[in-house]
């Protein structure tokens, strides 16, 4: 399966500031089809703000970010079908099941059946834990369920901010597994991590912030 | 339009043009003030029916007047600030607030001393006194919200909002309290019937609202100037103006 | 359909934790009970007061119970995801409103009625007091809702939402009250009905796309 419509993501110039003082300024990246992107830099550079910056969670002080060739703020309902972002806070209701959870993601997205949460639960080996509340579930089991996202939704783009946290050998693998077929396929891939990425066959850009 | 928002929307100008403006108004405030004052308090002959105690209306008028006009210069330049993105126009509404509120205390103070002659009581729930008493109160809440917002990115854009939404309620907050008012108006309390001004009573209270509104853009100009200051401390411009206020008194 | 899928799992939320939903139910007796206590028994004093102290613990459970609105989903990253979904975010935010309403407005427009009972008011008057809280109700969690959205995240959020939103009650207080003291004294109420459902149709276009801008702004950061 290839991704087909052939888009761009690019930030121009972006300033972020937080209160008083400036996190971050004049970022420039481009990101195109089939690209993974790892952003670095030390804790409190501004990483978790340029992720939220790009999804448009975050009005930028300075600049813009383009999808195609418009800022992303006059086409929020297409630009968000064609994004998936999964941040630190899994997002999920405390007293909803993971399997309701899903659906209720499938309803903000639109689409998807039943076949398709059930699959991607398995994948991530919560089936046993499909009717469990989100609240009695472990901070990895949670972390899993968060990534069940991205086998659901059909997006290009996909922003994941810290991934790999809290996830064990076997998921983090499964995740790496993810990444390297969603990019192979053409999609993107923004990221942040703290440990170098380990993707053999995947030319990776950096953008580090200091 | 464009070029002079832009012009004058960069604080740097900005503060430089408010220090001017100030310079400007100060002296033509202070003497429609005086006039006013002096006009109100002095010559103006007293009234047949209540005698001196109507003169605290030159204070009382103007400071309601001036509470609401304050609150339509905020209206105005949240307007400003969301659709230009002038960042002058949100300290504009910082620098206003606390005058506002000033105002409207005054008006409310005023008012109860002038009801206590007139109506025997300090304080009457007319439409009137209510109405300013919950302008009083918003001017309070939109202070306290734009003093818990500690980002200041988020603050400017909450404020402003806050003011167009209390402007676009204002008018129904208003017509309500009338309509309530007419409802529960007890007979007990007779209002005396106010015959038309004299002209001569009427000149120094245009003065006084003259005087006061120049006043309010001085004051505004003030704390605007430190509202910039305060935000661009750490820009190039503010350090070097530092530097030069410092060579200038030997510090 | 979504949409419909949606509101259902805002109630099934608030189903899980239906104790919490309560709280503004128990307020709301509590407060009204403290008025016989504390001005008269008397039947008569009791039922002119009735009007304004049924109003007044209505507006002041509808204002407690908002502070849950947003927060949770807001703790848990939820938020984010509804702020990045291809739906339309104040269709979004209206049927979490309507959710909420059902949740917690209408069991107070339930129980209003049983201690405008205890506080002797007329017939007449608890019907225009059950039709005045079904069309202010919306208005009050309306225009809650927007300073929710505003005060999201701030220390002493309750306070604050409070100090901000009252005066914005006002006018429904207003002819919220007066509906309900009118029929009491066999007065004619179509005017003020005739208000509220102004005012709710007013903020029923305008809040949503307001409470979407505010939220927009990244009060969620």
């Amino acid at each position: 399966m290839q991704i087909t419509p052939l888009n761009q993501l690019r930030g121009q110039h972006l300033e972020a500031t937080l209160g008083e003082a400036c996190i971050f300024s004049n970022v420039n990246f481009n990101l195109e089809n089939g690209q993974l992107l790892q952003v670095l830099g030390p804790n409190g550079a501004g990483k978790t703000s340029l992720l939220r910056l790009i999804c448009g969670l975050l009005p930028p002080t300075q600049g813009q970010v383009l999808w195609g060739d418009a800022p992303i703020e006059s086409q929020r309902e297409i630009y968000h079908q064609e994004m998936t972002f999964i941040g630190h806070k899994a997002g999920m209701r405390e007293t909803l099941s993971a399997v309701e959870n899903l659906q209720m993601d499938c309803a903000l997205t639109g689409g998807n059946s039943e076949a398709a949460i059930e699959s991607a639960l398995q994948q991530l080996g919560l089936l046993q834990a499909a009717t469990i509340l989100v609240r009695q579930l472990s901070a990895g089991q949670r972390r899993r369920l968060a990534l069940c996202r991205l086998l659901l939704g059909t997006a290009v783009l996909w922003v994941l901010d810290e991934p790999f946290s809290n996830l064990d050998k076997d998921a983090s693998t499964l995740l790496h597994g993810f990444i390297e077929q969603h990019v192979q396929q053409g999609g993107m891939v923004i990221l942040t991590c703290h440990h170098d990425l380990d993707f053999p066959h995947l030319p990776i850009e950096y953008l580090r912030l200091e | 339009m464009w070029q002079f928002l832009h012009k004058y929307g960069s604080p740097k100008i900005f503060y430089f043009t408010a220090g001017r403006w100030f310079r400007w108004l100060a002296l033509p405030s202070l003497c429609f003030l005086l006039i006013g004052l002096v006009g109100g308090l002095a010559f103006v002959p007293e009234d047949y029916y209540q005698g001196e105690g109507f003169r605290i209306i030159y204070i009382h008028a103007p400071s309601a007047f001036l509470a609401m006009g304050i609150y339509s210069m905020m209206a105005i330049s949240a307007v400003i600030f969301l659709v230009w993105r002038i960042k002058v126009a949100a300290m504009w509404i910082c620098a206003s607030a606390p005058i506002g509120a000033w105002f409207s205390f005054l008006a409310l103070f005023t008012g109860a001393i002038w009801g206590k002659p007139m109506w025997g009581t300090w304080w009457i729930w007319d439409a009137r006194l209510t109405s300013a008493l919950i302008l009083f109160f918003l001017y309070l809440g939109f202070i306290a919200l734009q003093s818990a917002i500690t980002d200041r990115q988020v603050g400017d854009k909450a404020s402003a909002i806050l003011v167009l939404i209390g402007v676009v309620n204002l008018p129904i907050i208003h017509y309500s309290v009338i309509w309530w008012n007419t409802l529960h108006q007890g007979p007990t309390i007779s209002r005396l019937q106010k015959p038309a001004m004299d002209p001569s009573m009427v000149y120094p209270l245009y003065g006084m609202i003259i005087g006061l509104f120049l006043f309010y853009f001085c004051i505004a100009m003030l704390r605007i100037r430190c509202e910039i200051l305060k935000r661009e401390g750490r820009s190039r411009w503010v350090e070097d103006l530092v530097r030069e206020k410092m060579a200038r008194y030997r510090l | 359909m979504a949409l419909y899928k949606l509101f259902h799992y805002e109630l099934l939320t608030a189903k899980r934790s239906l104790h919490e939903c309560l709280y503004p139910i128990m307020v709301f007796g509590l407060i009204v009970t403290l008025f016989p206590l504390s001005v008269s028994t008397d039947p008569k004093t009791l039922s002119m007061i009735a009007p304004g102290v049924v109003w007044v613990g209505v507006l002041l459970a509808c204002l407690l119970s908002m502070d849950r609105l947003f927060r949770e989903d807001w703790e848990s990253g939820f938020l984010d995801r509804m702020l990045l979904s291809s739906q339309s975010l104040s269709v979004l935010i209206l049927i979490k409103l309507l959710a909420h309403w059902v949740v917690l407005g209408l069991p107070l427009i339930l129980v209003a009625p049983l201690l405008g009972l205890f506080l002797h008011l007329t017939y007449q008057a608890e019907l225009a007091l059950v039709v005045s809280l079904l069309l202010g109700t919306p208005i009050l969690m309306l225009i809650g809702a927007m300073g929710v959205a505003l005060t999201l995240g701030l220390r002493n959020q309750g306070l604050l939402l409070m100090i901000l939103v009252i005066p914005f009650f006002i006018p429904v207080l207003i002819f919220g009250s007066s509906a309900v003291g009118s029929a009491n004294q066999q007065l004619s109420v179509t005017g003020q009905y005739g208000f509220l459902a102004g005012l709710l149709l007013l903020s029923l276009c305008f809040v949503p796309w307001t409470i979407a801008g505010i939220l927009r702004i990244g009060v969620a950061n």
